[in-house]
C-alpha cells in the first residue's frame, strides 16, 4: 500500500471543507470493507483519505412523515438490529440478512455500499425497488437524486468531486404491499450474488395496482426492470402472468460471463427467480418452471 | 512519510504508538507483538484476523490503525490463559475443534461475540455467527459442537447460581 495523507474530521462540514478543491485526489473512508483492500492491492492511489467514522450525526435510522431516513454511516449490523427497519421496511430487512458475514456487517455502511456501485450491491437492489433517493452534500449545498438515476455505469455514480452521500430516504410502503427478495449465490455466507431480485407488489381486489422489480448482478449497475413491471400492472396476477413478467425481465437484463456464472445462466435465472418471487410473495401456487426444457 | 500518533487500549492495556496512515490494524497489532491476530488473506474473506473493536467482532485487516484512536480492542489473548481457560477454549479442546489452529483465535472471538448477543443459539444461528470465519481443517461440525456445548454449560451454571 502506498502512503497517503489521512484526516478524520468530527463533522460533515469539516469533511466537506477537507475535500473541497481536491479534485479526484481523495477517497472517502466509510466502512472500509472495499476501500482498504483496494488501497492494499494498489487498485487506487489517493493522495488523501478522509475517514467519516468520527461523524456521529451520519449514523441514524428515523421514521418521519411516512418516510424512512437512514444516515449514510449506518452499518448493516445497525440496520439488522433496528426494529423500525424490520417492521416498516421488510424488503430491506430481508435483503441484509444475506449481506456478507457478521464481521463485515459490523463495518460496512449503507452509504458505502451505494457509492461503491457494484452491480451486486446488496442494499442497492431492495432500495431501488423502494424508490429510494440519496442526499448528496457539498460545500455549496445539497441535491437529492433518485437512486434509479444515481448509478450511471459499472461502478460509476452521479457523485461529483466534493460531494458526500449523507442520507438515504424512501417512502415507507403501506402495510398491504407485499414484498419478495431472493439472492442466488454460490454459497450461503459471504457470497457475492449471481443474481438477486427484490420486488414490491401492490394488489388491490386481485388486480396489480403497482409493481416495482429490481435486479442485481445482471447488468453493469443494479437496475429496475420497468418493462417487466408493466407486464403486471392493471392485470390479475397468476402463475402465467408471473412467467411472462420473468421472461420480460430476462429480456431486459444484460448479464456478463464472470467467475461466478455465465451470462446465459444469469439470464435464465432472472426469468425463474422473478416468476418464483412473484408467486411466493402473493401466495400463488406454482410448479417449478424449467425454462430451458420449455425452449425459453 | 508522515506518521500519526494513536492511543488505544488492547486487552485493557493502554497503547500509544505511531503509525503511517496506510498501516492496517492487523499489521499494527502484529508489529506490536500481538501475534495471536492471524493474517490469512488481508481482504476480509477469512476472519483469521478477527478482533473485538469496542465489543464488536471485526476483520482487523479492514480497519486502518489510524482509525482506532480511543478505541478498545480485545484479542483472543484476554479470553483466558493456559491455566485458566475460557469455557469456549475448554470446549474447543474437548470437542476436537482445533486442528492446525490458524482459524482458532478468530473463531473463538466470533463465538464469544455470538454468545454475548444470544446466550442460547441454535446450530443454524451458530453457523451464521461464524460464517465470516473460514476453517480449512475441521469441517466446522466440531466447532459448532463446541460452541453449542459452551452455551448449554453457561446456561446450566447460571441456573445453578440462581438456586
Ligand atoms: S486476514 Fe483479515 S479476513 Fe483474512
Ligand atoms: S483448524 Fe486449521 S483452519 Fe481451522
Amino acid at each position: 500500500m502506498r502512503g497517503f495523507d489521512f484526516l478524520s474530521p468530527a463533522s460533515l462540514s469539516a469533511a466537506l471543507r477537507a475535500i473541497d478543491g481536491q479534485g479526484k485526489n481523495y477517497k472517502i473512508l466509510a466502512g472500509g470493507t472495499n476501500l482498504i483492500p483496494n488501497l492494499r492491492d494498489g487498485a487506487i492511489h489517493p493522495g488523501l483519505v478522509v475517514d467519516l467514522g468520527g461523524i456521529k450525526t451520519l449514523k441514524y435510522i428515523r421514521e418521519k412523515d411516512g418516510r424512512m431516513k437512514i444516515g449514510a454511516l449506518t452499518t448493516i449490523s445497525d440496520l439488522m438490529g433496528s426494529s423500525l427497519i424490520k417492521k416498516r421496511a421488510g424488503l430491506l430487512w430481508d435483503a441484509i440478512q444475506t449481506f456478507a458475514g457478521p464481521l463485515v456487517r459490523n463495518r460496512a455502511t449503507v452509504g458505502g455500499n451505494l457509492v461503491d456501485a457494484s452491480p451486486a450491491a446488496d442494499t442497492a437492489v431492495p432500495l431501488l425497488a423502494l424508490n429510494a433517493r440519496v442526499k448528496l452534500r457539498s460545500i455549496k449545498g445539497q441535491r437529492t437524486v433518485a437512486l434509479n438515476n444515481f448509478f450511471t455505469a459499472y461502478q460509476k455514480t452521479m457523485i461529483r468531486p466534493g460531494e458526500i452521500l449523507s442520507e438515504v430516504v424512501f417512502p415507507i410502503p403501506p402495510r398491504r404491499i407485499k414484498h419478495g427478495y431472493f439472492k442466488l449465490g454460490r454459497r450461503n455466507a459471504m457470497a457475492i450474488s449471481v443474481v438477486s431480485v427484490a420486488m414490491l407488489l401492490d394488489i388491490k381486489k386481485k388486480i396489480c395496482a403497482d409493481a416495482a422489480i429490481a435486479l442485481g448482478s445482471v447488468a453493469p449497475t443494479p437496475l429496475r426492470i420497468e418493462k417487466a413491471e408493466a407486464v403486471l400492472r392493471g392485470k390479475k396476477v397468476d402463475s402465467g402472468l408471473a412467467k411472462q413478467c420473468g421472461e420480460m425481465a430476462a429480456k431486459n437484463a444484460s448479464p456478463i460471463n464472470d467467475i461466478r456464472a455465465s451470462a446465459d445462466y444469469r439470464r435464465t435465472m432472472c426469468a425463474v427467480l422473478v416468476h418464483r418471487m412473484i408467486c411466493q410473495s402473493l401466495g400463488i401456487e406454482h410448479s417449478p418452471w424449467h425454462p430451458v426444457k420449455e425452449g425459453f | 512519510m508522515e506518521v500519526f500518533s494513536v492511543q488505544f487500549r488492547v486487552n485493557g492495556e493502554e497503547v500509544e504508538a505511531e503509525f503511517p496512515a496506510h498501516l492496517t490494524l492487523l499489521q499494527a497489532l502484529r508489529e506490536l507483538g500481538y501475534f495471536e491476530v492471524k493474517n490469512g488473506c488481508e481482504k476480509g474473506d477469512c476472519g483469521s484476523c478477527t478482533v473485538l473493536l469496542d465489543g464488536l467482532p471485526v476483520n482487523s485487516c479492514l480497519v486502518l490503525a489510524v482509525q482506532v484512536q480511543d478505541k478498545e480492542i480485545i484479542t483472543v489473548r484476554s479470553l483466558g490463559s493456559a491455566d485458566n481457560l475460557h469455557p469456549l477454549q475448554e470446549n474447543f479442546i474437548k470437542h476436537g475443534a482445533i486442528q492446525c489452529g490458524f482459524c482458532t483465535p478468530g473463531m473463538l472471538l466470533s463465538a464469544k461475540a455470538l454468545l454475548d448477543k444470544n446466550a442460547s443459539p441454535t446450530r443454524e444461528e451458530i453457523n451464521e455467527g461464524i460464517s465470516g470465519n473460514l476453517c480449512r481443517c475441521t469441517g466446522y461440525v466440531k466447532i459448532v459442537d463446541a460452541i453449542k456445548a459452551t452455551a448449554d454449560q453457561l446456561k446450566t451454571n447460571q441456573k445453578k447460581r440462581r438456586h
